[in-house]
């Protein structure tokens, strides 16, 4: 996932790109939070999963769905979430950067996530060895009898 | 930057110096302070933003250029104290390069530089470097965890330096601001010590003496600090019992904001008081307790996530947006249809917080 992160990174002004599970399990987490109470990925999406689910709530009372994008800036930098259908992205950004510049990239990101996440798992991983080329002696055998290796029948 | 290139610049600074001599404006002085940091001349830049600044007061775009052109310098010459603390460390480099930091507001860094000068044998000034680091990240995020740890440093410093002021001034500086009258006193007491007579100092005694007997113990000053968020300073009377946020200068402001079209709700509110526009009944009820929860777990969230004080929370989803602005007099807030907060009612939001600011307060 952090082919989806590195660009996000890249931005001037961000801090930290991560992704998380919506019950806050890190997937994936580059850069870092100076200042944290705790260190660690773990506790930092936590943290920031925590909160959004703790928003729920009192949201409840406005809306049935979950926010799809929250921003909460503070004096030392901005937090942006957007939420994935299942998976929740961040980025910490440095005080006075436009966070509305990072809706093009953080939606371009998400859809990228989703896209990867959707793809036929035959065209993410890498695809199986090719059957080992058999000796020249054997498949020739092959081709005169008209059977395979299973029947064992073997030239002398 | 080539000789050509520098050539061609002179000549546009000499053209934007002359304009600026005719008709001096903040237009001319932002163009000539522009050219000055095009060719890396960045505190000639600052010091024409300065004078621009003189001429025409606070104007943001030279303040912007003057802070821009700071903050440059700045980090030119943390990358150059950094390359020379490398090659030959000394304890003015640790200093200035702490100090750099500090003044950019990175207190983590600069008391990694205190750490690293404690090792190599900085002694008493690396403990005091190393306390201003944690007494500014407490002041800047008001948890008790950074104040107790200052307090811990603090302690090493005055150790180190056994017969210095300036540990015990940062120590009363610090527990003033938390309100631990107790220790404050106590502290002044050492300090008189030091300086007997300093009237300024018996005027201290005096007032924290008639302070003591309520005071918190230094614990529970922390923790007060950390839960409410506020220093001493800023829970004065006016602010512990604020007046109810009625005054003629916030409900016609929540009105015009509540009538402009797609606003569903328009709330200011403070403390247990609150002025909603919009639903009405039981839902306006809720919605302000809506605000109060989010407002209250944005700015734990923050400061544990080591981003400072809470500025403004702002939601989107299906059932359009909301935005939050929470400040030191009340919160206001604005939830409307559209899938976005506009630039116009964000405005409209910000400065009804502002209006409902205590020192606004008062004059209206």
């Amino acid at each position: 996932m952090n082919e989806v992160l590195e660009p996000l990174l890249r931005i001037p002004g961000v801090r930290v790109a991560a992704l998380s599970t919506p019950d806050g399990v890190p997937i994936a987490w580059l850069g870092e939070l100076e200042h944290a109470e705790q260190s660690g990925s773990d506790a930092l999406a936590g943290l920031v999963t925590g909160w959004v689910q703790g928003l729920a709530p009192s949201l409840g009372l406005v809306s049935w769905d979950l926010p799809q994008r929250l921003v909460l800036r503070c004096s030392r930098g901005t937090l942006v979430v957007e939420r994935a259908p299942s998976a929740v992205l961040f980025v910490v950004v440095e005080p006075g950067t436009a966070v509305e510049d990072l809706r093009l990239p953080l939606g371009a990101a998400l859809s990228r996530l989703v896209r990867v996440s959707r793809a036929p798992r035959s065209l993410l991983s890498t695809p199986a060895a090719l059957p080992q080329r058999n000796p020249k002696g054997l498949s020739a055998s092959l081709s005169d009898n008209g059977s395979d290796s299973s029947s064992g029948s073997l030239p002398a | 930057m080539n000789w050509i290139e520098r050539w061609s610049a002179r000549g546009r600074i000499k053209d934007a110096r002359r304009k600026v001599a005719n008709e001096p404006s903040v237009a001319h002085y932002l163009a000539l302070a522009g050219e000055h940091a095009r060719i890396g001349e960045m505190s000639e830049a600052e010091r024409v933003c300065n004078e621009g600044l003189e001429a025409f007061g606070a104007n943001a775009e030279l303040s912007r250029l003057a802070d821009r052109c700071r903050a440059l310098q700045d980090e030119q010459r943390t990358r150059e104290l950094t390359r020379q603390l490398r090659e030959a460390p000394r304890a003015g480099l640790y200093r200035e390069l702490a100090e750099l930091h500090l003044r950019a507001g990175r207190s983590q860094r600069a008391e990694d530089v205190a750490a690293e000068w404690l090792e190599n044998g900085g002694e008493g000034a690396a403990q005091l470097v190393r306390a201003q680091a944690r007494i500014a990240r407490f002041l800047a995020d008001r948890r008790r965890e950074d104040g107790r740890l200052a307090f811990e440093f603090l302690d090493l410093a005055e150790h180190a330096l056994p017969r210095d002021e300036r540990p015990l001034r940062m120590r009363l500086e610090l527990l003033c601001s938390i309100g631990a009258w107790r220790d404050a006193r106590r502290a002044v007491g050492q300090l008189l010590e030091l300086t007997p007579g300093d009237p300024a100092l018996e005027a201290r005694f005096r007032t924290y003496n008639s302070l003591v007997e309520k005071a918190p113990t230094l614990d529970a000053a922390l923790r007060e600090v950390e839960r409410s968020g506020h220093l001493s300073a800023e829970r004065t009377p006016t602010h512990a019992a604020p007046a109810a946020p009625t005054s003629g200068a916030i409900r016609p402001m929540l009105q015009e904001l509540a009538s402009q079209p797609s606003v569903l709700a328009a709330l200011y509110e403070r403390g247990a008081t609150a002025l909603v526009q919009g639903p009405t009944g039981a839902t306006a009820e809720r919605t302000a307790r809506a605000v109060r929860e989010v407002v209250q777990r944005s700015r734990s969230t923050g400061r544990r996530l080591g981003l400072g004080a809470l500025l403004e929370v702002e939601v989107e989803g299906s059932f359009g947006s909301v935005l939050i602005v929470p400040g030191d007099g009340g919160a206001a807030a604005v939830c409307t249809s559209l899938p976005t907060v506009p630039q116009e009612l964000r405005t409209r939001v910000r400065a009804l917080q502002g209006a409902g600011a205590p020192e606004r307060e008062e004059q209206a």
